[in-house]
């Protein structure tokens, strides 16, 4: 059992107990008048010490050997549900470290200052990871955490000072990864505070990472360097995704449904351990742990392969990643590209000498304060409309928003004079509203909804795709049949490397696939699909395109790929269930998103993981015609 | 034998001139770790495997206490092995302790041979 829990976490409150001197040392979060500090040199060249987990952080640790970790339930079916046949994907291939993982990956580091020219002030500490070229800035200059909505990224955003003898580190906004490479999950919500000590030549780094989502407590390593006289001169990780397995579906996700993991019981019977002392969660961290697993009958243990069942499924415990403060908030994208948080479904706008270019419109409880946020970002009103389905968070300002703007375009043309109720059909004045384009069946439902009609959009298309050039860039709408609904589209921006997804794709919630709307999974997996069909990240799986969800916080592809995986998973637990006769009751009591409900599940409001399921359930069961694989 | 100090770093070289102080400057208050040195232990294994230390063999460790979110408070321990007999390189771990309130839980019992 102790090797199980080597490193993790061990305890000595023995030691501590005599040692109470310790307590003038480092404090990062203690109160009272701050000490004095040593602003430590953490620059040069460093190469990871190993002595003590080559294996760990060399060849891996083993499938299901999560001792010593504080994972809760979703956590624990998450990794046993992990295939690291999952890398084969495209969209994963080139997956960057996340950055708790990235300091315990074999590989050198150089870190080195940024300071202001002319004051000479500390800026930044850089620190450049051999391994899939994690670049890492903290900043030391004490500005702010961005926002809930700003974009993640594999090293996340740190901010650090010196406390005493040792630099503290504090990172928010990281990607979804893993802790360990057995698919030990670390979630988008997770944070981390390191604490860097240095003695003479000897680097250490002790990270603590909190995850609402897959952890009960934090998790604490630490990971030790040594300085090297010099550089190591090989700094690069290219990587290009490519066609590892050719011919495989494009809605396949390698994954092992609940129980159905292989190689679950190898590690404990390869070391004669009680099954339960590997999947104990944080239980396997303290002391006592060892009696109590010798004593854990064979069953008990065998149960925490799959979903307890039976019972109330967790609720998202996901940080909210939109604003609620009555106030519309303005999120920078890329360009003269911008995302209006604050109302509803996020609303995107694209400005330029032609005028505004507007996706979606929220909700419509603060139309007035989006008209004022666009008109600060665009002398020029606002031309065009352009919604991604029919749903109310995203079409509930058309009216105002196109009462505000204007469409120059048509007022004393070839076809308003052809139409004397002018060209755009439902507005008797063109000049005086901007044109609101969808795809035809947003109309439909809009008209069946009974909504007004300065809500329904009065340029409509058909087919696969509608484009238009506007302030110098092509900006296309594709539709997406059965996906959330059976009107939805994506928005690309083509030169601003821009997609807006609308509500098939969320960071908030699973996605709203409204059957009696025509939506379905089928359709929604293809949808997503579309999507990364159109990305490309920067660098090693980030950046690049960005995706502005239906709500939720700016992201590139990593998150559209996550989702995309989810829906899939889900998809296949809910078809194996059908496949053997399974009716809704059973499939629901099954709880088949156990490992994504604290991610994104709710047990009320408007769209709970019951509803989701039952979605799932009824799509396999009755097919749209539409939707393909 | 174990030697303990507090391990405030100290400039590599003191340059001073007229009074002025040229040099590196170190923090005033205790900002550094505990450092213990010990010396003159019985050989043993650095590992359970049967890696071996020898009788010269000299242990440096420094700690370090941070209090982290959520309110636990952790020990980390540094450790420096460097043997002439058995090692080629100073061997280096580091592990971490958890504050505990209580004795609970933890039950240690005398080794005695069977």
């Amino acid at each position: 059992l102790r090797g199980t829990v080597k490193k993790s976490m061990r305890i000595g409150y023995a030691i501590l107990r005599k040692l109470p001197a310790l307590a003038l040392n480092v404090a990062a979060f203690a109160q009272g008048p701050p000490r004095a500090a040593l602003d430590v040199d953490v620059t040069g060249y460093w190469s990871p010490v190993l002595h003590e987990d080559t294996l760990e952080r060399g060849g891996g640790p083993e499938i299901a050997d999560y001792g010593g970790f504080a994972l809760n339930e979703a956590g624990r079916l998450w990794a046993l549900s992990y295939d690291p046949s999952r890398l084969t994907l495209r969209h994963h291939q080139c997956d960057a470290y996340i950055m708790p993982y990235q300091m315990r990956a074999v590989g050198n580091f150089r870190m080195w200052e940024e300071r202001d020219p002319h004051t000479q002030q500390l800026i930044a500490i850089h620190v450049w990871a051999q391994t899939t070229e994690g670049h890492r800035v903290i900043w030391m200059d004490g500005r702010p955490h961005p926002p809930a909505w700003a974009p993640h990224s594999f090293t996340g955003f740190s901010t650090g000072h010196f406390v005493g003898n040792a630099l503290v580190i504090e990172t928010t906004h990281l990607k979804q990864g893993w802790l360990r490479r057995n698919g030990s999950p670390e979630s988008d919500q997770a944070t981390a505070v390191e604490f860097i000590v240095r003695h003479g030549d000897h680097l250490t780094d002790t990270t603590v990472v909190t995850d609402p989502v897959f952890l009960t407590e934090p998790e604490v390593r630490s990971n030790d360097y040594i300085r090297q006289p010099g550089d190591h001169h090989a700094w690069l990780y290219a990587c290009d995704d490519g066609e590892q397995i050719t011919g495989r579906a494009p809605d396949s996700v390698p994954n092992y449904l609940f129980g159905k993991q292989p190689f679950a019981r190898e590690f404990s019977q390869r070391y004669k351990l009680p099954l339960g002392a590997s999947l104990a969660g944080a239980a396997s961290i303290y002391p006592d742990f060892a009696a109590k697993a010798k004593q854990q009958p064979e069953s008990e243990a065998a149960a925490l392969l799959q979903p307890m069942p039976n019972r109330p499924s967790e609720s998202s415990r996901a940080q909210d990643s939109e604003p609620h403060d009555g106030d519309i908030h303005v999120f920078p994208v890329r360009d003269n590209i911008y995302m209006l948080l604050g109302d509803g479904g996020n609303i995107v706008v694209q400005t330029g000498e032609q005028g505004a270019l507007v996706v979606d419109t929220g909700a419509g409880a603060l139309s007035d304060k989006a008209i004022a946020a666009i008109r600060r970002l665009s002398p020029r009103p606002i031309q065009f409309i352009l919604n991604t389905s029919a749903r109310a968070d995203h079409v509930g300002g058309n009216a105002k928003l196109g009462a505000a703007g204007s469409d120059p375009s048509l007022p004393g043309s070839f076809f308003d004079l052809q139409a004397p109720g002018g060209a755009t059909g439902h507005q008797s004045d063109p000049a005086h509203n901007a044109t609101l384009i969808a795809q035809n069946n947003v109309v439909l439902r809009l008209e069946a909804a009974k909504a007004p009609e300065a809500t329904i959009p009065s340029d409509t298309f058909l087919e696969e795709r509608r484009r238009k050039f506007h302030n110098g860039e092509l900006v296309e709408m594709f539709h997406q049949p059965n996906a959330v609904t059976d009107g939805d589209s994506i928005v690309h921006f083509r030169r601003s490397d821009v997609i807006v997804a609308g509500d098939i794709f969320n960071t908030t919630q699973y996605p709203f696939v409204d059957l009696k709307a025509g939506g379905s999974v089928q359709g929604e997996i293809k949808a997503l699909n579309a999507i990364l069909d159109r990305t490309g990240y920067e660098h090693e799986e980030q950046g690049g395109t960005y995706v502005v969800p239906g709500h939720g916080y700016l992201c590139d592809e990593h998150e559209v790929v996550e989702y995309r995986d989810m829906v899939v998973i889900v998809r296949d637990r809910v078809q194996a269930m059908i496949n053997a006769g399974a009716t809704l009751p059973q499939v629901q009591a099954a709880r088949l998103t156990a490992d994504y409900d604290t991610r994104y599940g709710a047990n009320s409001g408007s769209w709970t993981t019951a509803m989701f399921v039952e979605a799932v359930y009824n799509s396999l069961k009755q097919p749209p015609a539409k939707s393909t694989k | 034998v174990s030697v303990a100090s507090w391990d405030t770093p100290q400039p590599a070289i003191r340059n001073s001139f007229g009074g002025l102080d040229f040099g590196f400057q170190p923090p005033p208050a205790p900002g550094g770790s505990l450092k213990v040195v010990t010396t003159k232990m019985r050989p043993g294994y650095l590992r359970k495997n049967g890696v071996p230390y020898g009788a010269a063999t000299e242990l440096t460790e420094y700690f370090d206490r941070f209090d982290v979110p959520g309110g636990d408070s952790l020990l980390l321990v540094i450790s420096e092995v460097v043997d002439p007999e058995y090692l080629n390189q100073p061997f280096w771990t580091s592990s971490h302790f958890k504050k505990q309130n209580d004795a609970s839980g933890w039950n240690p019992t005398p080794c005695a041979a069977r």
